[in-house]
């Protein structure tokens, strides 16, 4: 992580340190939220103050509802980063899992899965999340698992493709020799060799992942109300947009600003561990 | 450990015996029947050119013809104290490789995971053939670092491959090679990525280590001078077979067989000579392995090849009026006949 920040400054990445610095704060509001404003506070109704514009006590203002709109960003920022946390990682071990067996074995049943990958990534990932949610019904835990689902496909293509080339290689011969068997040597010898690839994957699909999971939630397919999902906020608030733009505005600036900086982190690390990149240290040929 | 020795192993020297091995890709037969032996203590250096089946042979022994592309359709290879290894499960050759046999090969550049300290590399080794704690292999490693030859090896050991030169690797290959005592070496051409005086270190280290630990060695070149530094005996190996085999000085001082008499004609020589001298090659190529003709395998290009040659493939034998303990698969050895 240091390491990452005096690489980002060495080089002169400063939007990948402002998307850093934007994710840190995103992080600990989300991490915070339970301290700082209850759920309640978040949900319960208070119709006094609805579209209240914002004002000392309400920084943000209040929704129609009268609801503080802070506090429903703050836990709204929880939602969206574990939903897109948790379908990520669910999606990348699975995806390494598949990935890395088929790229390892090659045989019919390897063919056959990696067809049936290619089969589901000809759709639109949210078209085969919205057909998942049909059938599991809305709500946070089958949303985390339609992004994650529709998300593997593309892990495992992704991580095929090195694995292929990598177990090919003379030191994977080498390791063989010395007596590493099969799981051994994909998972301890040839995946770490991807870590870099996992890495800037991982966090570019989150940024992926926040944007699905509140486009699904803006349909109402996700947590349903009072959840302060951003996606669902705009969406129940869209009416009001010309009378008190705060309400749509709010969480989709967060939204926005989110997504933005898991995109320039994300890029600071593809440069990180890129070693074309320009890095002053000499990297294995 | 080796709770059931098999008698015959120990009445016998030897800690590899390879007899009749076959292996195949396809229709192609790389090796076609090869025998040999190595004692404890003993480096037996397999020599030939490209395309022999110097390499298919090693990987035979080690059980690493990738399914796929080939296999070993015949003979036996029996490791002292483990008996026959062919036919054996994969993961029962898993426990051996690396533990009984260690193998060395041509590539140090990029036979090491490029993402791992070397030290890590080598502790790997250890943990999984033995039950040994973290630290401990650790500290073995750069025991081991220490053993072949690398200076200040407790920083060695915390390199990455990248910086390490190719003969730095070499020899953490071989560290990472005899890291469990293995009674027997593989090697394969290591030495032929390096320069010439990281090479002379090199054999120097594994003639050592042989020493050290009282393994037999089976190395790999195409290189008739790293034989004469290293060998004790010599296997000459042409398109799949063994066409000569003789104690290491019989054979330099002395060869029979005409393709090992090319092989030592084309090594060029470091002194000076009069005038100008094309180095003399061996003409041709060797055959196509699928598809073998009739007779000699080398009578194509043998400069000595007579009506018989073309007729039957000669038998791997004594040869006449000759050293009993040498072999050599030609026509012109055996009694009557040489035409």
């Amino acid at each position: 992580m240091t390491g990452f920040i005096i690489f980002l400054l060495a080089t002169r990445r400063y939007m990948a340190i402002v998307g850093l610095g934007v994710l840190a704060v995103f992080f600990a509001a989300a991490l915070a939220a339970p301290l700082i404003y209850s759920w309640s506070a978040a949900t319960l109704v208070n119709l006094s103050q609805a579209l209240a514009p914002p004002s000392l006590t309400l920084p943000l203002g209040a929704d129609e509802m009268g609801r503080d709109m802070i506090a429903r960003l703050v836990w709204g920022a929880r939602v969206s980063l574990i939903v897109a946390g948790t379908s990520v990682s669910v999606a990348l071990v699975a995806g390494l899992l598949i990935g890395g067996l088929c790229g390892y074995y090659d045989n019919r049943i390897t063919f056959v899965t990696m067809r049936a990958m290619d089969a589901v990534i000809s759709f639109p990932r949210i078209l085969v999340a919205i057909m998942l949610i049909t059938i599991l019904g809305p709500g946070m835990a089958s949303l985390t698992l339609a992004i994650a689902i529709s998300s593997v496909p593309v892990f495992a293509r992704l991580f095929r493709g090195p694995v292929l080339s990598l177990k090919t290689r003379d030191f994977v011969l080498a390791s063989r020799s010395l007596g590493a068997g099969d799981m051994r040597l994909l998972f301890r010898h040839v995946m770490p060799n991807i870590s870099a690839l996992i890495i800037v994957q991982g966090s570019i699909s989150l940024a992926e992942a926040v944007l699905i999971a509140s486009g699904l939630s803006f349909l109402g397919l996700g947590p349903q109300p009072p959840v302060p999902e951003w996606g669902a906020m705009i969406a129940q608030s869209r009416s009001h947009l010309m009378s008190s733009p705060h309400v749509v505005l709010v969480p989709g600036i967060a939204l926005f600003l989110l997504v933005l900086a898991l995109n320039l982190v994300g890029d600071g690390l593809r440069d990180f561990t890129d070693p074309k990149a320009g890095r002053a240290i000499a990297r294995p040929a | 450990m080796n709770a059931m020795i098999d008698p015959a192993d120990v009445r016998s020297a030897s800690v590899l015996e390879v007899s009749g091995l076959e292996t195949r890709f396809g229709a192609v037969r790389a090796v076609d029947g090869v025998s040999f032996a190595v004692a404890r203590g003993e480096t037996l250096c397999i020599v030939g050119e490209s395309g022999s089946g110097k390499s298919a042979t090693a990987l035979s022994v080690m059980g690493l013809i990738p399914s796929g592309s080939g296999r070993v359709a015949a003979g036996s290879i029996r490791l002292a104290g483990h008996g026959e290894l062919r036919g054996l499960s994969d993961a029962a050759m898993a426990e051996i490789r690396g533990r009984a046999i260690g193998m060395v090969f041509q590539e140090p550049m990029t036979s090491l995971n490029p993402v791992f300290r070397v030290g890590t590399q080598i502790a790997e080794v250890m943990r999984r053939h033995e039950d040994i704690s973290r630290s401990a292999a650790r500290d073995r490693a750069v025991d081991l670092l220490r053993m072949v030859g690398i200076p200040s090896p407790e920083s060695r050991a915390q390199d990455y491959p990248h910086q390490l030169s190719g003969g730095m690797r070499q020899r953490v290959m071989i560290a990472m090679a005899i890291a469990c005592d293995p009674m027997l070496i593989l090697a394969d051409e290591p030495t032929t990525a390096l320069d010439v005086t990281i090479q002379a270190q090199i054999l120097a280290l594994i003639d050592a280590l042989k020493h050290r630990l009282g393994s037999g060695i089976v190395f790999i070149t195409h290189d008739l001078r790293v034989v004469a530094q290293i060998a004790q005996q010599v296997c000459v190996m042409y398109a799949g077979v063994v066409v000569e085999r003789a104690p290491v000085r019989a054979l330099l001082r002395d060869p029979l067989h005409p393709y090992t008499v090319g092989l030592m004609a084309s090594v060029p020589g470091t002194a000076p000579r009069s005038g100008l001298r094309r180095l003399p090659a061996i003409p041709g190529t060797v055959p196509n392995l699928a598809a073998l003709p009739k007779g000699c395998r080398f009578r194509n290009r043998c400069p000595r090849a007579f009506a018989l040659c073309a007729e039957a493939e000669p038998p791997l034998a004594v040869p006449a009026n000759g050293d009993p303990e040498r072999e050599v698969r030609c026509w012109l050895y055996v009694e009557g006949a040489a035409a």
